[in-house]
Protein backbone atom coordinates (compact mmCIF):
# COMPACT_ATOMS: atom_id res chain seq x y z
CA UNK A 1 0.00 0.00 0.00
CA UNK A 2 0.93 3.42 -0.81
CA UNK A 3 2.06 5.95 2.34
CA UNK A 4 -0.84 7.95 1.29
CA UNK A 5 -2.91 5.04 1.86
CA UNK A 6 -1.35 4.27 5.07
CA UNK A 7 -1.76 7.58 5.92
CA UNK A 8 -5.78 7.89 5.73
CA UNK A 9 -5.98 4.33 6.97
CA UNK A 10 -4.25 6.01 10.26
CA UNK A 11 -6.26 8.52 10.37
CA UNK A 12 -9.31 6.74 10.44
CA UNK A 13 -8.11 4.67 13.03
CA UNK A 14 -7.51 7.53 15.37
CA UNK A 15 -10.34 9.04 14.54
CA UNK A 16 -12.28 5.83 15.77
CA UNK A 17 -10.49 5.42 18.73
CA UNK A 18 -11.04 9.24 19.98
CA UNK A 19 -14.47 7.09 21.06
CA UNK A 20 -13.35 3.81 22.42
CA UNK A 21 -11.76 4.56 25.93
CA UNK A 22 -13.66 5.63 28.48
CA UNK A 23 -13.32 8.88 30.74
CA UNK A 24 -11.09 8.63 33.20
CA UNK A 25 -12.51 10.45 36.55
CA UNK A 26 -10.13 9.51 38.82
CA UNK A 27 -6.38 9.55 37.52
CA UNK A 28 -3.65 7.50 39.04
CA UNK A 29 -1.52 8.88 41.89
CA UNK A 30 1.75 10.14 40.66
CA UNK A 31 4.71 8.67 42.08
CA UNK A 32 7.92 11.11 42.69
CA UNK A 33 11.31 9.82 41.96
CA UNK A 34 13.84 11.47 44.08
CA UNK A 35 16.60 9.92 42.07
CA UNK A 36 18.56 11.25 39.94
CA UNK A 37 18.28 9.87 36.17
CA UNK A 38 21.75 7.90 36.18
CA UNK A 39 20.94 6.27 39.22
CA UNK A 40 17.19 5.15 37.63
CA UNK A 41 16.49 1.74 36.81
CA UNK A 42 13.89 1.56 33.82
CA UNK A 43 11.47 -0.36 32.76
CA UNK A 44 9.68 -0.82 29.34
CA UNK A 45 5.37 -1.69 28.86
CA UNK A 46 4.60 -1.26 25.55
CA UNK A 47 1.32 -1.60 23.52
CA UNK A 48 3.08 -2.82 20.15
CA UNK A 49 2.78 -6.45 20.53
CA UNK A 50 6.00 -7.34 20.94
CA UNK A 51 6.84 -10.86 22.59
CA UNK A 52 9.46 -13.65 22.68
CA UNK A 53 9.37 -15.88 19.56
CA UNK A 54 8.63 -19.07 21.70
CA UNK A 55 5.45 -17.72 23.88
CA UNK A 56 2.58 -18.09 22.80
CA UNK A 57 1.49 -15.00 20.50
CA UNK A 58 -1.36 -12.53 20.97
CA UNK A 59 -4.92 -13.10 20.17
CA UNK A 60 -5.40 -10.42 17.15
CA UNK A 61 -9.58 -12.26 16.59
CA UNK A 62 -11.13 -9.93 19.93
CA UNK A 63 -9.48 -8.10 22.89
CA UNK A 64 -6.74 -10.07 24.59
CA UNK A 65 -6.29 -8.52 27.66
CA UNK A 66 -3.13 -10.24 28.53
CA UNK A 67 0.60 -9.41 28.77
CA UNK A 68 3.91 -11.09 28.34
CA UNK A 69 7.39 -10.93 30.11
CA UNK A 70 10.26 -10.41 27.92
CA UNK A 71 13.31 -10.59 29.92
CA UNK A 72 15.55 -7.24 29.47
CA UNK A 73 18.54 -8.86 28.47
CA UNK A 74 16.38 -9.92 25.35
CA UNK A 75 18.17 -9.05 21.84
CA UNK A 76 16.14 -7.88 18.76
CA UNK A 77 16.32 -11.38 17.12
CA UNK A 78 14.68 -13.41 20.17
CA UNK A 79 11.57 -11.40 19.76
CA UNK A 80 8.46 -10.57 17.30
CA UNK A 81 5.23 -8.88 16.89
CA UNK A 82 1.87 -9.90 16.82
CA UNK A 83 -0.24 -6.97 16.21
CA UNK A 84 -2.26 -6.61 13.12
CA UNK A 85 -3.71 -2.90 13.77
CA UNK A 86 -0.30 -0.95 12.29
CA UNK A 87 1.64 -0.73 9.96
CA UNK A 88 4.70 -3.14 11.46
CA UNK A 89 7.06 -3.01 8.63
CA UNK A 90 9.77 -0.66 9.95
CA UNK A 91 9.53 -2.42 13.30
CA UNK A 92 10.22 -5.63 11.55
CA UNK A 93 13.23 -4.37 10.18
CA UNK A 94 14.12 -2.76 13.05
CA UNK A 95 11.57 -3.09 16.59
CA UNK A 96 13.99 -0.58 18.15
CA UNK A 97 11.48 1.51 16.02
CA UNK A 98 8.62 0.39 18.74
CA UNK A 99 10.42 -0.70 21.42
CA UNK A 100 13.42 0.70 22.47
CA UNK A 101 15.88 -2.27 23.82
CA UNK A 102 19.33 -1.43 22.06
CA UNK A 103 18.74 2.40 22.32
CA UNK A 104 17.98 1.83 26.32
CA UNK A 105 21.07 -0.97 26.42
CA UNK A 106 22.97 2.44 24.99
CA UNK A 107 22.25 4.68 27.50
CA UNK A 108 22.79 2.33 30.43
CA UNK A 109 26.10 1.96 29.25
CA UNK A 110 26.59 5.48 28.47
CA UNK A 111 26.18 5.93 32.07
CA UNK A 112 22.95 7.92 31.10
CA UNK A 113 20.36 5.82 33.57
CA UNK A 114 21.17 3.43 36.15
CA UNK A 115 19.77 -0.28 35.36
CA UNK A 116 17.82 -1.88 32.80
CA UNK A 117 14.79 -3.39 34.36
CA UNK A 118 14.85 -7.65 35.01
CA UNK A 119 12.05 -7.68 32.85
CA UNK A 120 10.03 -5.77 30.44
CA UNK A 121 5.92 -6.06 29.91
CA UNK A 122 4.40 -6.39 26.17
CA UNK A 123 0.39 -6.30 25.65
CA UNK A 124 -1.39 -5.55 21.93
CA UNK A 125 -2.85 -2.43 22.50
CA UNK A 126 -5.98 -3.16 21.13
CA UNK A 127 -8.33 -4.63 23.96
CA UNK A 128 -11.84 -2.50 23.78
CA UNK A 129 -13.06 -5.27 27.05
CA UNK A 130 -10.57 -3.26 29.35
CA UNK A 131 -12.16 -5.00 32.85
CA UNK A 132 -9.41 -7.92 33.15
CA UNK A 133 -7.02 -5.46 31.64
CA UNK A 134 -8.14 -3.17 34.50
CA UNK A 135 -8.64 -5.91 37.12
CA UNK A 136 -5.87 -8.43 36.49
CA UNK A 137 -3.19 -7.83 33.97
CA UNK A 138 -1.87 -4.15 34.88
CA UNK A 139 -2.11 -4.49 38.65
CA UNK A 140 0.03 -7.76 38.28
CA UNK A 141 2.35 -6.02 35.33
CA UNK A 142 2.39 -2.86 38.33
CA UNK A 143 3.35 -5.16 40.92
CA UNK A 144 6.26 -7.11 39.06
CA UNK A 145 7.73 -3.46 38.52
CA UNK A 146 7.87 -2.34 42.02
CA UNK A 147 9.44 -5.81 43.18
CA UNK A 148 11.71 -5.23 40.65
CA UNK A 149 12.31 -1.61 41.83
CA UNK A 150 11.91 -0.16 39.06
CA UNK A 151 12.20 3.94 38.76
CA UNK A 152 10.85 4.90 35.75
CA UNK A 153 8.41 3.02 33.05
CA UNK A 154 8.20 3.97 29.75
CA UNK A 155 5.05 3.08 27.97
CA UNK A 156 5.39 3.00 24.48
CA UNK A 157 3.20 2.77 21.55
CA UNK A 158 2.45 0.70 18.35
CA UNK B 1 1.72 8.47 22.53
CA UNK B 2 0.32 9.32 18.59
CA UNK B 3 -3.34 9.82 19.76
CA UNK B 4 -3.37 12.72 22.09
CA UNK B 5 -7.02 13.35 22.29
CA UNK B 6 -7.27 9.19 23.42
CA UNK B 7 -4.63 9.45 25.70
CA UNK B 8 -5.94 12.53 27.38
CA UNK B 9 -9.05 10.28 28.54
CA UNK B 10 -7.42 8.08 29.89
CA UNK B 11 -5.09 11.09 32.24
CA UNK B 12 -1.62 8.86 32.29
CA UNK B 13 0.85 10.52 34.76
CA UNK B 14 2.46 12.05 32.29
CA UNK B 15 2.50 12.10 28.31
CA UNK B 16 4.39 13.12 25.57
CA UNK B 17 2.88 12.98 21.82
CA UNK B 18 5.06 12.42 18.77
CA UNK B 19 3.25 13.49 15.58
CA UNK B 20 5.15 10.26 13.79
CA UNK B 21 3.04 7.79 12.17
CA UNK B 22 1.86 4.53 13.95
CA UNK B 23 4.35 1.86 14.09
CA UNK B 24 7.10 4.38 13.94
CA UNK B 25 7.36 5.50 16.98
CA UNK B 26 11.16 6.23 17.90
CA UNK B 27 11.47 7.20 13.77
CA UNK B 28 12.59 4.92 11.02
CA UNK B 29 14.46 1.65 11.08
CA UNK B 30 18.06 1.88 11.49
CA UNK B 31 17.77 5.79 12.30
CA UNK B 32 19.54 5.38 16.13
CA UNK B 33 20.20 8.72 16.41
CA UNK B 34 16.41 9.72 16.55
CA UNK B 35 15.50 6.53 18.38
CA UNK B 36 17.43 7.34 21.49
CA UNK B 37 17.00 11.24 21.00
CA UNK B 38 13.44 10.39 21.64
CA UNK B 39 14.32 7.67 24.49
CA UNK B 40 16.10 10.13 26.33
CA UNK B 41 13.51 13.03 26.28
CA UNK B 42 11.15 10.43 27.67
CA UNK B 43 13.20 9.82 30.46
CA UNK B 44 13.80 12.93 31.23
CA UNK B 45 10.06 14.10 31.13
CA UNK B 46 9.32 10.85 33.64
CA UNK B 47 11.36 13.00 36.47
CA UNK B 48 10.62 16.56 35.08
CA UNK B 49 7.27 16.61 33.79
CA UNK B 50 4.35 17.79 36.05
CA UNK B 51 1.72 15.46 36.99
CA UNK B 52 -0.66 14.48 33.92
CA UNK B 53 1.17 17.19 31.56
CA UNK B 54 0.92 16.31 28.04
CA UNK B 55 4.10 17.88 25.88
CA UNK B 56 4.25 17.89 21.99
CA UNK B 57 7.89 16.27 20.88
CA UNK B 58 9.56 18.89 18.71
CA UNK B 59 10.09 16.24 15.78
CA UNK B 60 8.55 16.10 12.14
CA UNK B 61 8.16 12.89 10.00
CA UNK B 62 10.08 12.95 6.86
CA UNK B 63 9.45 10.78 4.13
CA UNK B 64 11.70 7.93 3.92
CA UNK B 65 13.83 8.73 0.87
CA UNK B 66 13.52 6.11 -1.99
Amino acid sequence: MSEDGKGIIEKLIGKAVEFMPSKTYNAPDIAPVKKKLKECRVALVSTAGVHLKEDEPFDTTGSDPTYRVVPGASQMEDLMITHGHYDDSQAHLDINVVFPIDRLRELKDEGVIGSIASNYYTFRGYIPKIRPLIKKSAPEVAEALVKDQVDIAILTPG
Amino acid sequence: MHLPKVGKKVRPPRMMHIRFPLGKTFGQAGDSETQKSILEDLLKFALEGEPESIVELPYRWKRPKN
